[in-house]
């Protein structure tokens, strides 16, 4: 068998597509050549990784897992239900948050659109997440004041909208433009794709089209590519192709000459002018940023500018110096929450920062700028102390999406009955997954002064331990940012899956207005 | 440890298993003819990986060990179907499960490019390959879906697997000399 044959073979074994007697050479060919089998080994493993990689993203459309079909995880899941009765039977310690069984159904976005660009975009904020690049949309009303933004909806049509404009978002395929004008990009997998205006419906053809929306609920439509199928109240479709155009008013379409139909936003625009943005941002942290340096009452602080593939060190921006800086070990330069910021990426088992920071403090606030990819495990670490000694401190997430803060007079001794643990409410959830987070825990001595801090504003508490007992003072000592270098549990795996771009301590609780300027000031 | 309670075992199995499983099933991928024939050994090799974590020595690699479980489950599944069309001979099921098992390392991180290499590829391919990997859809009624002749589909979707496999590889390679 010579090489050409032997690949298409493989292909036709991954394509569930092989004859009795192509099986027969396949197996005389990797019984003959190791090479081949290490070919053939690779390709099972693109196969496995690409089932893998296209489920978590049609998961993120919603859609509907069909076990019987010899969905993956079917097997996997069963599996875990076998075993969460086993576990149940077996044992009474079944118990809480970091317990949780895989069985769990893994949070899903309702999402049904993102916003993927904006040039000077300025939505109107609504109760609910935040409108902003990269976070998922659930249906509902956007209102853009001004600027360009292009949004692409999850079953594949893009479209750049101009403001003012407002558009209602109804299903992945589906919108509503009320106001303003929009140019919408329909592959040919998005065909079907609808817009709605007022009293007549677009239906999508697989095409370019611009579509305008004014005060007074008449439209301009083009069709710059393709076809576009126009049904008004009358249920009268009209059809138009390449170069037409038409008016829509009163529920009825009408064609017009091309002329006539205005001007409408293009994706090149949005994208044109989205650089001038992040730059500005970007140039307004580093100012902040350079102010905070001096700042008293920093333990350390960590810009994570300027890293190069070759740096070791973590330089500590903070006057407490050099003796402060943290060891990169493993963990790969990455983008930061900006074009042209640097950041570190932590994925292997591997990857983390090394600190050492002796001394006992009797206040603390802690922050990061994270982007969270995924929450692997049962807690994955933020910034986790060696040992978790006496007073050491444990900053996380829990798989669930919760914050968590941990310290224990006693260190690991009876840990049950002194580890005071403080799980904020749940933020993350995987359709959350790549974006930016300010993240950030304040503790003052006593009892009841741990405060979480999302994205600058405080949250409540999910669940914990032990938060009624005073908390002393904190140390800190043998560190890892992004990974635990010495688990009490041998196996105990706490990596975190994400990328830091900012990090700080200070000695004292910071308060609610000076985290929200923190946020504001370092904001994607 | 001595003192650890059971579910403490529980969390570290439920730990390692988690973070293992896309290597795992990769492996068993490699090894059978179809997908419903992985998830057929999968469902067994999770289960006995359980069964056994009391077995398995916390001072050594969880993923070897659980190769070896399910090169196991693999052959003894395959004495249950060796009648059945396209079942590898059992020489060759431990051939493959030799070499799988010594490049896992390699193959974790082939999958971890994957992602990029996936946005980088034509945009065509690119749509071929998410709706072929679509879950639970079947190939032929795939080319059907996007109007296409078999063969056409079949050329194109072999295409981008092969670019994929170049592109993974050059990651790879890329990521290690960053590294160095």
């Amino acid at each position: 068998m010579n090489r050409e044959e032997f690949e298409e073979v493989c292909q036709n074994w991954l394509n569930g597509d092989l004859s009795d007697e192509e099986f027969a050479k396949l197996q005389d060919a990797l019984r003959a050549s190791p090479r081949w089998r290490r070919e053939f080994i690779r390709l099972g493993n693109l196969d496995s990784g690409l089932r893998d990689l296209v489920m978590v993203e049609a998961e993120s459309r919603g859609v509907t897992r069909l076990p019987a079909m010899g969905f993956p995880q079917a097997g996997f899941l069963a599996m875990a239900a076998a075993i969460t009765v086993l576990a149940l039977v077996s044992w009474s310690l079944w118990k809480g948050p970091e317990t949780e069984t895989f069985a769990e159904a893994a949070p899903r976005t309702k999402g049904v659109a993102v916003i993927t660009a904006e040039a000077n975009a300025v939505w109107e904020e609504e109760e609910g997440p935040p409108i902003r690049k990269g976070v998922p949309l659930e249906p509902g009303t956007l209102r853009l004041t001004e600027g360009l933004a292009q949004i692409d909806f999850f079953g594949g049509a893009s479209i750049s909208l101009s403001g003012p404009a407002e558009i209602e978002l109804v299903t992945r395929d589906k919108a509503v433009l009320n106001r303003g004008s929009l140019k919408a990009d329909v592959p040919p997998a998005a065909r079907g794709f609808e817009i709605q205006t007022g009293d007549v419906l677009l239906e999508d053809l697989g095409t370019t089209f611009g579509l305008s929306v004014d005060e007074d609920s008449t439209a301009d439509l083009i069709v710059f590519d393709g076809e576009v199928v126009a049904t008004g109240l009358d249920g009268k479709p009209v059809s138009l192709k390449d170069g037409e155009a038409a008016s829509l008013m009163n529920g009825e379409a009408r064609r017009q000459s091309v002329s006539e139909a205005g001007s409408f936003p293009d994706i090149e625009d949005v994208f044109a002018g989205s650089g001038n943005r992040e730059e500005l941002r970007y140039a307004n942290w580093k100012e902040a940023s350079l102010m905070l340096r001096s700042d008293p009452r920093l333990i350390a602080y960590y810009d994570f500018e300027n890293l190069t593939p070759v740096s070791r060190r973590l330089k500590n921006r903070a006057p407490t110096g050099a003796e402060f800086d943290g060891g990169i070990v493993g963990a790969r330069v990455a983008e930061g929450r900006w074009g042209g910021k640097t950041a570190l990426d932590f994925r292997l088992e591997g990857d983390r920062v090394r600190f050492r920071i002796p001394g006992v403090f009797e206040g603390l606030t802690i922050y990061a700028w994270v982007r969270i990819d995924a929450l692997d495990r049962n807690l994955n670490s933020l910034f986790v102390t060696d040992f978790f000694d006496e007073h050491e401190i444990h900053w996380q997430l829990s798989r669930k999406g919760a914050l968590h803060f941990a310290t224990s007079p006693e260190g690991p001794r009876d840990i049950g009955e002194h580890n005071r643990r403080y799980y904020s409410d749940v933020f993350w959830d995987p359709g959350k997954s790549g974006q930016w987070f300010h993240l950030a825990t304040t503790v003052k001595m006593g009892v009841g002064g741990v405060t979480h801090y999302i994205n600058g504003r405080p949250v409540g508490f999910s669940g914990g331990t032990q938060m009624h007992k005073p908390l002393e003072y904190l140390c800190i000592g043998e560190a890892d940012l992004g990974n635990w270098s010495e688990p009490i549990w041998e196996t105990a795996l706490r990596t975190l899956n994400g990328r830091v771009d900012e990090f700080a301590l200070f000695d004292v609780p910071l308060t609610g207005e000076e985290i929200r300027a923190i946020y504001e000031w370092g904001k994607p | 440890m001595q003192n650890e309670s059971s579910d403490e075992r529980y969390e570290q199995f439920v730990s390692l298993f988690t973070r293992h499983e896309p290597g795992l099933r990769a492996f068993v991928r490699s090894l059978v003819f179809s997908w419903d024939d992985a998830n057929d050994v999968m469902q067994n090799t999770g289960l006995v990986l359980w069964r056994k974590f009391d077995s398995f020595d916390q001072n050594t690699d969880f993923m070897r060990w659980a190769c070896v479980v399910a090169r196991f489950e693999v052959l003894s599944w395959r004495r249950d179907k060796a009648r059945d069309r396209h079942v590898f001979d059992e020489d060759l099921v431990n051939l493959l499960a030799d070499e799988a098992t010594e490049v896992h390392e390699a193959l974790s991180r082939e999958r971890r490019a994957l992602e990029f290499c996936l946005k980088k590829l034509p945009e065509k391919q690119r749509r071929i390959i998410m709706a072929a990997y679509e879950p639970g859809v079947r190939l032929n009624q795939v080319a059907e879906a996007l109007g296409k002749t078999a063969t056409a589909f079949y050329k194109t979707l072999n295409r981008a697997r092969k670019g994929l496999l170049k592109c993974v590889e050059s990651q790879v390679v890329s990521e290690e000399r960053g590294r160095a």
